[in-house]
């Protein structure tokens, strides 16, 4: 049986609720259908309405809902054929259910579900009866065009959720407006980090204080990378159409990409560093005393979204991935994905993220032959499994050049999101007829990893935002500390204080705005800035600053030299 | 996930459904599922959101057959 607590239990349920949305849509308003499944989550029903429908009248919907629950309509299966169908839905103007059903095969049977007055194609299943639900709620309205396309109408998307108890739709209500305290969207607003703009759909503007995470983030990844032996280099954004040809995208990731003219050629921005990093390799000799030869690039990106798909920083257009490209022996694959493993996982204990591990394998659309994938998917599981990591198999869900294993961050509500990747690759180097001078002085085919730790510099910053609700830990905040003077007599002290803290590297910002200090703690409270440094008569009198802490509040007087001394010792240690 | 598989040619009238974790259950063709969970377990019967017979989706007012 399917129950709620089956994977498949909630789409049943939620199905069912879109429907009775739709049943009640349809007694309240002048609309036609789109389309209405169940999400993760949740549900929508996409209609186009007579007159647009605004938020305010979600309330209304939803007590005829309960009316169409309270009625206990049976929900029936009603089978039909084609024709039959194209009918029924030419009677009722149900113009973009009539597209659907056209395109269906001419002998299809097709089923509708019938409750009450309501009748609407569906495969199903669905509850027995509307009566069955219990805890439900209309969440939000968006557009959407008819198939995601551009050219189509635009539709009005009610969204909502249910659940069989009314505490189980209170907690989730609950987790959701926690998730909308900490969207990434709003802190960045609040905090002035970034921005997006009419005139680059997708393409994200970073603010100086969004510029200060970003760069300390940069800083950390190339130091840790300069230990762990790799070197960085930078390729072009525009290359030739001839070098997307070479390395398959033209073929095979063309949708995604964006094109330009120059010298009448054809160009592309790249949509991945990888072609390039390949030409830099074979600039070189390489012998494979030189493996394994770890190259770093932190590579800005352009890959065309769908507008409907994109959101904040976390789906854009255009991003800087921190990448790396490994060529080695193929001997060496293993304990090289094995350092991988280990600089991923020292990444994320120094935010705090927890995660958890997929091994992706072979899809539809790829290329190369089955045994290099089979040796290549062999290779990563072997390390998993000798790292005592646990994880799941996602069967086809590889790239098209090569099996891979995923990282998946958990954030503070629980949901994951795909960060790190490591995906072995035997099939580019056959592509750039890469080569090495083997200790037989012949030449051979090096091995290769392409790798990211962050993933996309952009979606790494809006989950850091979200994780930390804008409260960055010291090394990361924009403003680390900001000198308050009691009164304008104390500002040549705050600004001694502020001097002698700048010229030690720390971000410090004096607020001599003619303000009583409790305005001027609070702005800073909001603004999630650490420290907060009073200076008065005492504080001058005696070198000392009175220090209050964004969460832990007033700390008391400390030694101007003692506080720096700790709040250096701090960044230094990337304490949260 | 529970699951159930059905059916048996051998009696004309009566067909034994089998529910996966609770067992054969004799009952007469045309019954629906949801008429069976009602014999089988009154919590299985109101917990029940659809069912799946040798693998496909339906609904509990599918008739067993
Ligand atoms: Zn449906
Ligand atoms: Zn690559």
């Amino acid at each position: 049986m399917i129950t709620f607590d089956d994977s498949e239990g909630p789409d049943v349920y939620r199905h069912t609720a879109s429907h009775v949305m739709a049943q009640a849509v349809k007694r309240l308003y002048d609309a036609r259908l789109g389309i209405g499944p169940s999400i993760k989550d949740g549900f929508y029903y996409d209609f186009q309405f007579e007159q647009p429908l605004t938020l305010e009248e979600l309330e209304k919907i939803e007590k005829q809902m309960k009316e169409i629950v309270e009625e206990n309509l049976p929900i029936q299966r009603i089978e039909m054929t084609r024709d039959e169908a194209l009918e029924y839905c030419r009677q009722h103007n149900e113009d973009f259910k009539y597209e659907l059903i056209s395109e269906l095969d001419e002998n299809e049977q097709i089923s509708f579900y019938r409750q009450g007055e309501f009748m609407d194609l569906c495969t199903g299943p669905h509850l027995a009866s509307t009566g069955q639900l219990k805890a439900f709620k209309l969440l939000s309205l968006a557009g959407a065009y008819w198939r995601g396309d551009e050219n189509k109408p635009m539709l009005q998307r009610i969204y909502g959720t249910a659940f069989p108890k009314k505490k189980m739709l209170e907690e989730y209500l609950q987790r959701m407006e926690e998730a909308r305290k900490r969207d990434h969207r709003k802190i960045g607003r609040e905090l002035d980090l970034f921005s997006f703009h009419d005139e680059g759909p997708g393409f994200p503007f970073y603010h100086p204080k969004g510029m200060v995470i970003r760069r300390e983030l940069e800083n950390f990844w190339r130091d840790e990378h300069r230990k762990a032996g790799y070197h960085e280099v930078e390729t072009p954004i525009v290359l030739n159409r001839s070098l997307w040809e070479q390395s398959g995208h033209w073929d095979h990731y063309q949708e995604n990409m964006y094109f330009t003219r120059i010298d009448e050629q054809d160009f592309a921005i790249k949509p991945m560093n990888c072609p390039g990093s390949m030409l830099v390799y074979k600039m070189g000799m390489h012998s494979y005393r030189d493996f394994p030869l770890r190259v770093a690039e932190m590579g800005l990106v352009h890959r065309h979204e769908k507008s409907g798909t994109l959101h904040g920083l976390m789906r854009v257009r255009s991003f800087t991935q921190d990448d790396a490209h490994i060529f080695m022996l193929p001997e060496q694959i293993e304990d090289e994905v094995e350092k991988v493993i280990d600089l991923v996982d020292h990444f994320y204990q120094v935010f705090g993220f927890k995660y958890h591990v997929e091994l992706s394998t072979r899809p539809e659309k790829s290329m190369g032959s089955e045994a290099m994938w089979e040796k290549a998917t062999r290779a990563l599981e072997t390390v998993l499994i000798k790292k005592e990591i646990t994880f799941t198999v996602n069967e086809g869900d590889g790239a098209f050049y090569g099996p891979k294993i995923d990282f998946h961050l958990e954030d503070c509500l629980g949901r994951t999101w795909q960060c790190g990747t490591i995906q072995l690759d035997f099939q580019m180097p056959e592509k750039f007829d890469l080569t090495y001078i083997g200790p037989d002085g012949q030449k051979h085919r090096p091995a290769m990893i392409h790798r990211v730790v962050y993933g996309a510099m952009e979606r790494f910053f809006a989950l850091l935002i979200e994780h930390y609700a804008g409260a960055f830990p010291i090394w990361l905040a924009p403003v680390q500390v900001v000198i308050v003077p009691i009164t304008e007599r104390h500002q040549e002290y705050a600004r001694a204080v502020f001097q002698r803290l700048w010229e030690e590297g720390i971000r410090v910002e004096l607020d001599d705005r003619n303000e009583k200090v409790g305005f001027k703690i609070r702005e800073a409270q909001v603004k999630k800035v650490p420290y907060m440094l009073v200076t008065g008569d005492k504080e001058e009198e005696t070198n000392t600053v009175a220090v209050r802490h964004r969460q832990e509040g007033d700390l008391g007087l400390s030694a101007l030299e003692s506080f720096l001394h700790d709040l250096k010792e701090k960044i230094q240690v990337k304490a949260n | 996930m529970t699951e159930m598989t059905g059916t048996d040619q051998s009696d004309q009238k009566l067909v034994n459904a089998h529910i996966f974790g609770f067992g054969t259950k004799q009952v007469r063709r045309g019954t629906t599922i949801h008429e069976l969970l009602g014999e089988v377990s009154k919590k299985l019967q109101k917990e029940a959101l659809a069912a799946r017979i040798n693998g496909k989706k339906v609904d509990l007012t599918h008739p067993v057959d």
